[in-house]
């Protein structure tokens, strides 16, 4: 009687928690990468963030890795890039747009794109200076006195970091070459017709490199409405040649080698 | 005779619960576990170990068996639905015989009354999907079907919705392969840019068709929408799922308008733009201008091709004037604004007020007075997205604006032209869909958003009624839930041929889409009463000897 009722019991388990669904499943593990969530001051020196920018211009090579996020409506959108750039002229990157996928490799002179599993020759990239362009940042923000914010330190990849924020109009940064002078570009068009930039930058407390830069910012365009913009950019590996090294894709390797250019 | 008639009975009885486990399967126990987790799955067992406990021995390995095959057919049938329509007959039939023949063999079941039982389940799902009968504890399903997407691109069909005689219409997208002729045909007259006959041919095999969802009798049907129609449209509905990085491409071929889509930049351009991480933001606000326009200039194109001009419906934002107000008003005014989300009755509750969203805010434009009453400024931190829903918070009181940022907010506008944050939502994911009036004495709020005590985001379909504090705010009490998840543009619509307002809503990532009308049959505490009177049947009844199972 007792071990009937012991297996009616385990029949009643089992029936409850495979009717339920409720069986082990793989919860996803984010990126190593925090986000800060609070301001703690309102007011600080530049003088670090400018220190971390110097130091982190100079490295002469990382792993790149971004996203690109906006929302529209009920759908977000996505740009991705996963890439390693050696300084002056060595690149190989993915880009996702979407669900199209790009692979770009360049050394010097040299420089392929892949479109699909076709490499094909393609235009080198002049500056491959990621870390650039930050600096229109910190030089508009500076000159027009804005202030500087200090939020809660953060760990990122594999260290910790100070987190700071400034926000500033959009378009102060110089556009890639090929935007340059199309309608809707211009610094004065993107500032009235986009919200202001937070940018917030991550400076490793260790190595004293910029580690992660994320933005936010709401973007306007005609008959769509407002599509709030998110990206987040995160720098690793900066200066390890063990990891951070170029190397020639090897699809590209045995395209060559069969003689197709 | 009699003992016929006890067989069909017998046969009823088997078909019946075959459905009815189904159904508290879908109604009460995954939903208790979807809502309250470990409680949840605490509570599915007690009521499966009452269940049990009703089935007295004789019967109990038949009853179980036979149930756990009804659930199994059902479960699997509904794995089916991604497949052609031959192999979801092949599959179900093979699956079915298969599951029949193990309960047969191991629980000894009536062979003939479960496999009509069996059979039951599916055909009932080829009506309406077991995953969609979640929505009638609440609603009629009037339709349950499908436009043919490639999900990779388009996850959801667009709902681009149109005015029609007699009510509302939806212009959306059709997978749309053309045959070998047309192929042929397209690509020897690929001829008038360089690129022609590449573009022809990279993009024939996903090719979409812009088609129309039209209120026939009730039923929306799937016809080609007239050049009339098709001016009423704004194309950036179509193409939010890849906007701006993927361009839609739109083309006119015998009176019908075709899609592919191709990327945006060159592959030069997206590496260029990917390597300066510190102007994304001002690169893709500018990808974005200009994949506007040249969609905007396509479809003009289009029409034009079909012999009409753009005819936008209502009103609407173009080159920051606000254009469509009609005959005895100025056809434009000049305002700092980029879209329409909608008319309602913000400030007052006689006029009719326009909202719009514009650089990160929003502006309250009244029609009568002809100036902006009210205008709400976002921030870089606060984010007003083009995710607006619009509707009374009370019955006949004016409408509130629902914001879907992260978390989503409701705002309130007094008449003065101040605005109030009356409600900020728990979670990040919450989403407001809709406001439903007219069916319960208070608006419903129509919403996704997950389980209060799970930490998983998955969204349910919900409704809350607000509750205003003493201070002003107010707080969100849940009305129902729908445990259906990856429900998505719901859209009221007026449809020709049916009195009320229903619901048009898509099923993310399937190309399913329904259309829903809210009632208020008891269907949730009928089964669940059902469910105790059979337990409770169970109890009392008693089998007349070992093998006989009579009515149970």
């Amino acid at each position: 009687m007792k071990s009937r009722r012991r297996t009616v019991l385990a029949l009643a388990l089992c029936a409850g928690l495979l009717a339920t669904g409720c069986t082990p499943g793989v919860q996803s593990v984010s990126i190593a990468s925090g986000t800060a969530t609070q301001v703690v001051s309102s007011h600080v020196s530049w003088a670090p963030l400018i220190r971390a920018l110097n130091k982190s211009e100079t490295a002469s090579m990382y792993k790149l890795q971004t996203a690109v996020n906006i929302q529209n409506g009920n759908l977000h959108t996505s740009f991705t890039v996963y890439g390693t750039i050696q300084q002056p002229n060595m690149a190989s990157i993915q880009v996702h747009e979407n669900n199209f996928n790009i692979a770009f490799y360049q050394q010097g002179q040299v420089a392929y794109q892949q479109d699909g599993t076709i490499w094909s020759p393609a235009q080198p990239v002049s500056n491959l200076n990621a870390y650039e362009g930050y600096r229109d940042i910190v030089e508009y923000a500076t000159a027009h006195h804005l202030p500087l914010q200090k939020m809660n330190r953060t760990y990122v990849v594999d260290e910790y970091c100070d987190v700071y924020r400034v926000v500033v109009p959009n378009g102060v940064v110089s556009l890639p070459a090929f935007l340059g002078g199309v309608p809707g570009a211009s610094s004065a068009e993107l500032a009235t017709h986009a919200s202001e930039v937070a940018y917030v930058f991550y400076v490793g407390e260790t190595s004293g490199y910029i580690r992660q830069i994320q933005t936010q910012s709401v973007g306007v365009v005609d008959s769509v409405g407002s599509l709030i913009m998110q990206t987040t950019t995160i720098f690793q590996d900066i200066d390890n040649a063990e990891l951070a090294k170029v190397q020639i894709p090897v699809s590209l390797v045995q395209q060559l080698e069969q003689g197709v250019q | 005779m009699a003992k016929s008639s006890k067989t069909v009975g017998l046969w009823i009885w088997y078909i019946f619960w075959a459905l009815f486990a189904n159904a508290v399967y879908v109604w009460i126990l995954r939903p208790l576990v979807d809502d309250l987790a470990l409680y949840g799955v605490l509570a599915a067992i007690a009521v499966i170990l009452l269940w049990l406990s009703s089935l007295k021995r004789p019967i109990r390995r038949r009853w179980v068996i036979y149930t756990l095959f009804a659930l199994m057919v059902a479960e699997g049938y509904s794995t089916l639905a991604f497949a052609s329509k031959i192999k979801q007959g092949l599959v179900a039939v093979a699956m079915l015989l298969l599951l029949w023949l193990m309960a047969v063999i191991v629980g000894r079941v009536r062979p003939v009354a479960s496999l009509l039982g069996g059979a039951s389940v599916v055909i009932a799902q080829v009506f309406l999907p077991l995953n969609d009968w979640a929505f009638l504890t609440h609603f009629r399903v009037l339709q349950d079907a499908q436009v043919n997407l490639r999900v990779q691109n388009s996850p959801e069909a667009p709902f681009a919705v149109i005015p029609v005689a007699g009510g509302q219409a939806i212009i959306t997208i059709d997978s749309h392969i053309p045959t070998l002729q047309e192929l042929e045909q397209r690509a020897i007259s690929a001829t008038d840019s360089p690129d022609a006959l590449y573009n022809v041919l990279q993009t024939a095999q996903g090719e979409y068709e812009i088609v129309e969802l039209k209120s026939v009798g009730g039923h929306l049907k799937k016809v080609v929408p007239t050049p009339q129609e098709l001016a009423r449209v704004n194309p950036l509905d179509l193409v939010r799922a890849f906007f701006p990085y993927e361009l839609a491409n739109w083309y006119v071929d015998n009176g019908r308008v075709y899609e592919y889509l191709t990327p945006f930049l060159t592959d030069q351009q997206a590496v260029e733009a990917a390597l300066d991480p510190a102007a994304y933001p001002a690169s893709f606000q500018a990808i974005a201008n200009q994949a506007s326009a040249k969609e905007i200039a396509n479809w003009d194109d289009c029409l034009a091709e079909l012999g009409v001009k753009p005819d936008r419906a209502g009103v609407y934002v173009s080159d920051d004037r606000l254009m469509g107000l009609g005959a005895g008003r100025a056809s434009a005014v000049t305002m700092q604004a980029e879209s329409v989300v909608g008319e309602g009755h913000f400030t007052s509750s006689r006029d009719d007020q326009i909202l719009l969203v514009g650089d990160n805010s929003l502006h309250v434009y009244d029609v009568n007075l002809g100036r902006i009453v009210a205008s709400y400024q976002g921030s870089a931190d606060n984010p007003v997205p083009n995710d607006i829903r619009i509707g009374p918070l009370v019955a006949g009181g004016r409408d509130a604006v629902f914001v879907n940022a992260s978390p989503a907010y409701i705002l309130t506008v007094s008449p003065q032209g101040t605005w109030r944050r009356v409600y900020t939502a728990p979670s990040q994911s919450f989403r407001f869909e809709t406001v439903l009036t007219g069916v319960r004495p208070y608006p419903e709020i129509l919403t996704n958003d997950p389980s209060y005590v799970r930490n998983s985001p998955v969204r349910y379909f919900s409704a809350y009624r607000f509750v205003p504090n003493a201070n002003g705010t107010g707080q969100l009490v849940r009305v129902w839930r729908v445990f259906r998840t990856n429900v998505v543009n719901v859209t009221p619509l007026h449809l020709a041929g049916v009195p009320s307002e229903v619901l048009a809503l898509d099923i993310y990532g399937t190309g399913d889409y329904l259309v829903i009308s809210p009632w208020n049959v008891p269907v949730l505490p009928a089964a669940g009463v059902a469910l105790l009177a059979i337990i409770v049947g169970g109890w009392l009844y008693r089998p007349r000897r070992e093998g006989e199972e009579g009515s149970r």
